[in-house]
């Protein structure tokens, strides 16, 4: 019907229903002037209005919504091959049972998270499958295990959990009288759970203690990836306005940045790991949570020394300094000064526990003697190269997060498995080298700059890969293809670019000589001094101290190789002593995040190290 | 827990046209309009006494604070609130009549009780695409069917919302639910 009939059929009503039942038809006899349409339509309209006893729409609403509720609070009894035992929890978009396998006599039981029916919605389902497919990449003895997963006969999917019957870490240590080592030694599990996630490129998101459960054998798992964040969105969606998961995620626990709805990075990981410690360690709660202010914790105006919140003596003692530090930290409320990883606030948990200097505390010379009084010897260290290759290591892995999160995407765009796939496949991951190769080769020709990236990191993972398979010639070509990706968008002055850059260059460095090729091995560092010193990124302050140090890392690795030569070491502890240089240089110009200063100790040490031997 | 500001947000930005917003919503209105219908089913006569509207009102006061004297936030949240409910039930509806008709695997009674009941679904669907018809040729008559019995809204609130008068809501949601239960009685036959 054209809108200006609909409206004459409107007028029409109108006029006809103001009048007695008796005299409509007549009046719309004559409305219509022989538009037998219009006279039909009206006509019909009026006995339908005539018919319709007042509330009919309301009711059959009401009805329809009334059904509606009660056919989704109903509990199912079994889901897939499990018997239903009981409701654990219920969450934003799924609920939790406790279940059993029907047909297995060991009746292990399990936790089933299942898609609120109702709730089965594109967006919920989408949710729901990446949960799915994070889980089932994640194999860390920290974090509760995907058992298996399938679809309801209402298409409704679920996913089934390693179920933990146990307490929270928090309460365990308490219950137990844990000391304050022993809690710290449970808590580094977590933050290499954490550090895991990480590395497979998945933010959690939501670290707390509810979802930190200790299992009979006294094991700590990390639970509960429902709103975790796959880490490539977060580099590329520079205004991630993920309203959804802030609502989701629990405010005591979650970071400043959290709370204020602003990007979402591993950083924010940290936060609530620190807070998580903090009540570990004092078993008291960190955030009050303020009724007055919608929920929002005051967090940040709290003091973030444990010493300062327990009045027990000695426990007060033991908290204070290196573990207040360690703790201010962390619980930085400007991301960049956290720990720039799990990783790295783990190994100060760890410098901490073995009486060694903390990365947290500023490097005074008292310091440092005193911690070097306290300990025994001086840890020796391996080789030069394999310290400075630690420091490659970590230049890298936060960006190889951003990498392969893309591949999750590329490849999972598709909309994952409809049909309930088995458990044993979606267990079993592919080969890994095969799984690199295909991201590569997933990304698009012509990419933005961040695809680009990705594929530079991508390619310099194959490289590891194939490498540690001793595949020294494929490693070479990915490695090379890194190398150049890398190179040619150096123009952009990202200094991502360049941190793959020099890394790749080292790596294909040391590939060459792992082939017995000095020469090229050389000529791939100078390579990247060369370009290092000319390029200009937006840290181009760090450019020539990492071109220096790769020249280092050739040299201190043709020194313990069959290629070496007779001034290898006097080169080796040149560069390093030049890089060292540059660094202070950098220092004194930029401030360096913890990372850097990692990296800038690490070369110090190195020299040091090398020219004592 | 009180979502306040969150909420108040994702209204805002769903108001200004973030299409994603709706679906950020969802999940939030929904669970406390699931929450509230559970606490109303507990009852003996549950069922009779369950006003959809009700609902929609203590939503709004659980999860927005009755102390917010923002009108149009209110507002807004019904209209949210009937859009969720309606697409919800519809969505599962037509996930439910898929699943029975796409063979797989038969609906076993076991877990029957997940399921909203055949007919009950192609009443949700029928219902669905009658105010979408009507919205075909004239939306404003369906958005007040809509704001009227999925959201609650009153008809002052509907005629403030839409800015026209009391009585042109009295007039088109009379002409609309005539319209509606044509429509509807149509099927039956």
């Amino acid at each position: 019907m054209n809108p200006e009939c609909w409206k004459s059929v409107g007028e029409l009503f109108e006029r006809a229903v103001a009048l007695p039942p008796g005299e409509r038809t007549v009046c719309v006899e004559r409305g219509s002037a022989g538009d037998d349409e219009l006279r039909k339509e009206v006509l019909s309209l009026l006995a339908s209005h005539k018919a319709l006893s007042g509330g009919f729409v309301q009711e059959q609403i009401r009805n329809s919504v009334v059904a509606f509720y009660q056919a989704t609070l109903a509990h199912p009894t079994s889901i897939g091959p499990y018997r239903v035992i009981r409701e654990l929890g219920r969450g934003g978009m799924g609920v939790v049972f406790l279940g059993e396998r029907h047909d297995i006599d060991g009746k292990a039981k399990v936790a089933i998270k299942l898609v609120c029916p109702g709730m089965d919605s594109e967006f919920i389902l989408s949710r729901f499958r990446r949960e799915r497919q994070t889980l089932a990449r994640m194999k860390h003895p920290n974090i509760a295990q995907l058992i298996d997963s399938g679809t309801t006969s209402q298409g409704l999917p679920y996913i089934v959990m390693e179920y933990i019957d146990g307490p929270r870490l928090t309460d365990h240590a308490r219950e137990l009288k844990l000391e304050t080592d022993a809690r710290l030694i449970l808590f580094l599990s977590i933050c290499s759970a954490v550090d895991y996630a990480h590395r497979n490129f998945v933010i959690h998101r939501d670290i707390k203690p509810g979802n930190i459960l200790v299992d009979p054998e006294g094991v700590p798992k990390l639970l509960d990836f429902g709103i975790c964040k796959l880490l490539a969105e977060s580099v590329s969606d520079l205004n991630p306005n993920d309203t959804a998961s802030r609502v989701l995620m629990t405010p005591s626990y979650a970071s400043p940045e959290q709370v204020r709805g602003e990007g979402v990075n591993l950083l924010s990981d940290v936060y609530s790991l620190g807070v998580v410690l903090y009540e570990l360690l004092t078993d008291k709660s960190f955030a009050k949570l303020d009724s007055h202010a919608h929920g929002r914790p005051v967090a940040h105006s709290t003091d973030p020394r444990a010493s300062m919140a327990v009045d027990d003596r000695a426990l007060k003692r033991r908290l204070s300094g290196d573990l207040d530090t360690i703790l201010m930290r962390a619980l930085e409320t400007e991301p960049h000064r956290r720990y720039e990883s799990a990783a790295l606030f783990a190994d100060d948990l760890r410098h901490h526990l073995l009486q060694q200097p903390i990365l947290a505390r500023p490097q005074t010379f008292a310091y440092r003697a005193a911690k070097f009084l306290r300990r025994n010897r001086v840890k020796s260290m391996a080789t030069t190269t394999a310290l400075l290759m630690v420091l490659a290591g970590f230049l890298t892995a936060f960006l190889r997060g951003t990498g392969k999160t893309q591949l999750i995407q590329l490849t999972t765009g598709n909309g994952g498995n409809s049909s309930s796939p088995k458990p044993d496949a979606l267990r079993s991951l592919r080969d890994s080298t095969t799984e690199v190769r295909e991201v590569i080769a997933s990304y698009p020709q012509s990419a933005p700059l961040s695809t680009q990236l990705y594929r530079a990191v991508a390619s310099q993972e194959l490289g590891d890969r194939l490498n540690r398979d001793g595949n020294f010639a494929e490693a070479k070509k990915a490695y090379a293809d890194s190398v150049s990706i890398a190179e040619s968008n150096l123009k952009s002055g990202q200094d991502s670019f360049l941190t793959v850059f020099i890394g790749s260059s080292r790596k294909l460095g040391l590939n060459a000589i792992a082939q017995g090729n000095r020469d090229e091995a050389l000529g791939f560092a100078r390579h990247a001094l060369e370009l290092s010193s000319r390029v200009s990124t937006e840290t181009s302050q760090l450019a020539p101290a990492r071109g220096l140090s790769a020249m280092a890392v050739i040299y201190a690795e043709l020194l313990r190789s069959p290629l070496r030569q007779p001034d290898d070491r006097e080169q080796a502890i040149s560069w390093l002593r030049k890089s060292a240089e540059a660094w202070r240089q950098a220092e004194s110009h930029t401030h360096l995040g913890a990372l850097q200063q990692y990296e800038m100790r690490e070369t110090e040490q190195a020299l040091t190290y090398l020219e004592n031997k | 827990m009180s979502s306040g500001p969150d909420l108040t947000r994702l209204l805002q930005e769903w108001k200004n046209g973030d299409d994603q917003a709706i679906g950020r919503l969802t999940p939030i209105v929904y669970n406390e309009l699931r929450r509230l219908a559970a606490h109303y089913l507990r009852g003996e006569h549950a069922a009779d006494t369950l006003q959809p509207t009700a609902l929609v009102h203590e939503a709004y006061i659980r999860l927005v604070g009755q102390n917010t004297p923002d009108w149009q936030g209110r507002t807004h949240f019904f209209g949210v609130a009937a859009h969720v409910m309606r697409q919800i039930m519809v969505d599962h509806a037509r996930r439910h009549l898929s699943a029975k008709r796409g063979g797989g695997a038969p609906v076993t009674a076991i877990d029957e009780g997940l399921s909203f009941a055949p007919e009950k679904s192609r009443d949700v669907l029928a219902l669905n695409d009658a105010l979408d018809g009507l919205a075909a040729i004239d939306p404003r008559k369906s958005k007040i069917l809509e704001l009227r019995y999925f959201g609650g809204f009153s008809v002052e609130e509907i005629a403030r919302s839409l800015d026209i008068s009391t009585a042109t809501v009295g007039r088109e949601q009379r002409l609309a639910e005539a319209w509606l239960h044509r429509e509807l009685s149509r099927g039956e036959s």
